[in-house]
């Protein structure tokens, strides 16, 4: 326990420290999630156009 | 080789989906490592203490900004010169994950700069000229999505890239031209690094994982953008057909 506290204090600077890190963590997974949304989104779009054209050509075989 | 090679947009998103796990499960390898290093093992500096653990997100954003803005300033001379169909995406692709980086090493810097200058920030040559980098970064966004049709867009962005590298050797050089708060270059010299190997090992694993970090995601948003167009023409032909 002591231990723990000795290490998030990190010499007095914890509270400089923890947010450098924190910020880091936040700011790689936001751009990630963010990337992931964005092609989870197009793919989505690009499916609802993807599927009357398929019935077209369907239409057009029958 | 042939540049154009690569040029075939689907041939690429088919490349990418190869090589995204690998640079991905590494990235996160590297990161992992990386962190372990800096927070656990790493010793504290005789004079910053344990403040100096910010330096090892610090200097890998910062080195980051820079490699993201040469990246950009490359692919938009091929997209200006050899209208590589891909350069423009990867520019795109590029600028928002660039300004990520900076903004990063501009706070974590001043997180930094707090408890060891005893302030969070001064107009000095280097945080002025990374500013400057962050602004162009931003200036680059709005430019080439400014037009409805978005290759006027990237053309406009591209000149403002090339136009603005001039201040990517302004940044490097900026601690040995002007006198300033920040330190000198310590990793990258003539002479060999100046830190010691305890630090300098996390500090390089943490670099790695965030140049890994940077390809993958990368490779993901040049695949959103290749799918991205492939929308924009699908819609253009749906609505031509009704």
């Amino acid at each position: 326990m002591e231990q723990m506290q000795t290490f998030l204090a990190m010499g007095g600077y914890g509270i400089f420290v923890w947010p450098a890190f924190a910020l880091t963590a936040v700011i790689l997974i936001g751009m990630l999630v963010t990337t992931l949304n964005h092609l989870r989104a197009v793919q989505s779009d690009l499916d609802r156009l993807q599927v009357p054209e398929q019935t077209q050509a369907q239409e057009a075989r029958q | 080789m042939n540049m154009h090679r690569f040029a075939n947009p689907g041939r690429f998103v088919r490349l990418a989906e190869r090589i995204l796990p690998w640079t991905g499960g590494l990235a996160v390898l590297a990161l992992g490592i990386g962190l372990y290093l800096s927070l656990f093992v790493s010793p504290a500096d005789y004079q910053q203490g344990e403040s100096v653990r910010i330096m090892y997100v610090h200097v890998p954003a910062a080195w980051m900004a820079l490699f993201v803005y040469t990246v950009i300033a490359a692919a938009s001379a091929s997209a200006l010169i050899w209208r590589h169909p891909l350069a423009d995406l990867v520019a795109r692709a590029s600028a928002p994950v660039g300004a990520g980086f900076t903004f990063l090493a501009l706070a974590t810097g001043s997180l930094w700069g707090k408890p060891m200058w005893g302030t969070w920030w001064v107009w000095d040559a280097r945080l002025t000229s990374v500013l400057v980098l962050f602004f162009l970064y931003l200036g680059h966004m709005a430019l080439s999505n400014a037009f409805d049709d978005q290759s006027r867009g990237n053309r406009a962005a591209a000149v403002l890239a090339l136009v603005g590298f001039i201040n990517v050797p302004i940044i490097k050089f900026s601690v040995d031209w002007w006198s300033t708060l920040h330190q000198p270059a310590s990793v990258v010299r003539l002479d060999g690094p100046s830190i010691h190997p305890s630090m300098l090992w996390p500090l390089l694993i943490m670099a790695l994982g965030f140049k890994l970090y940077y390809v993958s995601l990368l490779l993901l948003r040049v695949k959103g953008e290749v799918m991205a167009a492939r929308l924009r023409a699908r819609s253009m032909a749906a609505l031509d057909a009704t």
